[in-house]
């Protein structure tokens, strides 16, 4: 049932502006990152509740449009997680990914997207502290930067 | 009529009659004496039209796709890195295609002129005079220094002598000292991050989505663009959509990193003057700082997907 605008939900709307809260959204792979954030959650570590996680197959699955595509729909920062360099499931995903980041961050800063709201990680899946930590601090990060604009805002 | 013009008329004319090749492609005059539209060649009588002068900017490479025959192309620098991408790419054999190759020292901005000489005047010819163009006009001429009227790729020009070619028609001309250090960027590199969203935000709110960057550019040529795709979506469709705008835009970028030729011909095709080679140069200058990579400056290249391999891997991610 659609919501009638009245002067109350106007004003819950508002409140609701005031206390913006980020939205990060996680592309995960499969075999590492995904397992790492997993560890994390059965070994009750507590983390930020902004992320929103994807997980896919490999890093190597993310596709530069998936990560512009998020900012587009208003997303206010992307984390990329993949296996350490030498580890992929797949052998080389995680050196595709790491090549296809490389232009993506640099086309980011052309765009004035700025840089603390994309990261690329390397998280094992025994990593369960360092995917804590690097969600954490991205949340921070972004609670600092305030809501992604692309010069729309 | 001036000297290149004659030996281009002349090899091309060769090339047809011995059968060496079925089509020439070039230049001939457009509609008016500063414009010219391009001309396929496939008969010696059809090679009287050609022409190369000043005002030949189309690059010629959007017309070589998968020829069956061998043809060749009248090419300036950055046709020729063009053509070597999209050979390298699969898109024609490289026995196919005979780089005529064409020295280059600039190309006219038509808009760019027209603006300078004011309006109403009628431009009877133009012609390039050592480092002058020359416009010839019912109100008598008109002299202007070369770089204020090419396009402005052309001041920073790494291949005024194509790279790879077969042959080459004239003086080989050496590439513009700027080419490295990239003067166009400077105002974009001085912005702060919000002020570079801002200057996307005014540029890519005008955008039509006409795609004349898209059939202006050699490099693209996928049958299906991803733009056009309905599942993904990728770019809400209709212009004056910001946010589809810019999700074109940066996702043409992203394709073309590495890619592009730095012709210039998709900014001279946008029909509202969006600043586009400036998101080409900016990945231009990013791809050749991580990856020594730079579109069709040599034939034995890989492509740049290519170079993401862990055998490639120059620097480790921390």
């Amino acid at each position: 049932m659609a919501q009638q605008l009245t002067a109350e939900t106007a004003t819950e709307e508002r409140a609701e502006v005031a206390e913006w809260r980020p939205t990060l959204l996680a592309y995960l792979c499969n075999w590492c990152s995904y397992a790492g954030a997993n560890l994390a959650g059965a070994s009750r570590m507590p983390y930020d509740a902004a992320i929103r996680v994807i997980r896919v197959p490999c890093s190597g699955r993310v596709d530069p449009l998936m990560i512009y595509k998020a900012f587009e729909r208003g997303v206010d920062g992307v984390l990329v997680g993949g296996c350490h360099l030498g580890d992929c499931h797949y052998s080389e995903g995680n050196y595709a990914c790491q090549g296809r980041m490389t232009l993506v961050k640099a086309l980011l800063k052309a765009a004035g997207i700025e840089e603390g709201r994309f990261r690329l990680e390397w998280i094992s899946a025994s990593e369960g502290s360092i995917f804590q930590a690097v969600v954490n601090e991205m949340a921070a990060k972004l609670r600092e930067l305030g809501p992604a604009r692309m010069g729309d805002g | 009529m001036s000297d290149l013009t004659d030996k281009v008329r002349a090899r091309a004319k060769e090339l047809l009659e011995s059968g060496e090749v079925k089509l020439v492609i070039g230049h001939a005059r457009g509609t008016t004496p500063y414009r010219s539209r391009p001309h396929f060649a496939s008969t010696p009588e059809q090679t009287a039209d050609l022409i190369h002068d000043v005002t030949c900017a189309t690059n010629l490479a959007v017309y070589v796709s998968k020829p069956k025959e061998k043809v060749a192309v009248i090419a300036k620098g950055c046709d020729a890195r063009s053509l070597i991408t999209i050979i390298n790419e699969g898109q024609a054999e490289r026995g196919n295609v005979v780089i005529v190759g064409v020295p280059c020292e600039g190309k006219l901005d038509e808009g760019g002129l027209l603006e300078r000489l004011g309006f109403p005047r009628q431009v009877k010819a133009v012609r390039e005079e050592g480092e002058e163009v020359v416009v010839e006009g019912t109100e008598g001429e008109v002299r202007v220094a070369r770089d204020e009227v090419v396009m402005p790729n052309c001041t920073y020009c790494r291949a005024r002598t194509p790279a790879v070619r077969d042959e080459l028609i004239g003086d080989p001309v050496p590439a513009r000292e700027e080419a490295d250090s990239y003067p166009d960027l400077a105002e974009l590199d001085a912005m702060t991050e919000a002020e570079r969203a801002a200057f996307w935000h005014e540029q890519l709110s005008k955008c039509i989505r006409c795609y004349a960057c898209r059939n202006a550019c050699p490099s693209c040529f996928c049958p299906e663009c991803f733009v056009d795709e309905y599942h993904p979506q990728w770019a809400l469709h209709g212009g004056g959509q910001f946010r589809g705008n810019w999700m074109w835009n940066i996702g043409r970028a992203q394709h073309l990193a590495g890619r592009c030729s730095a012709c210039g011909s998709c900014q001279r095709g946008c029909p509202v003057d969006i600043p586009l080679m400036l998101l080409n140069r900016w990945m231009e200058r990013a791809t050749n700082e991580a990856f020594d990579h730079l579109a069709g400056m040599s034939e034995e290249q890989k492509q740049l997907a290519a170079l993401f391999r862990k055998a490639e891997a120059k620097v480790e991610h921390g």
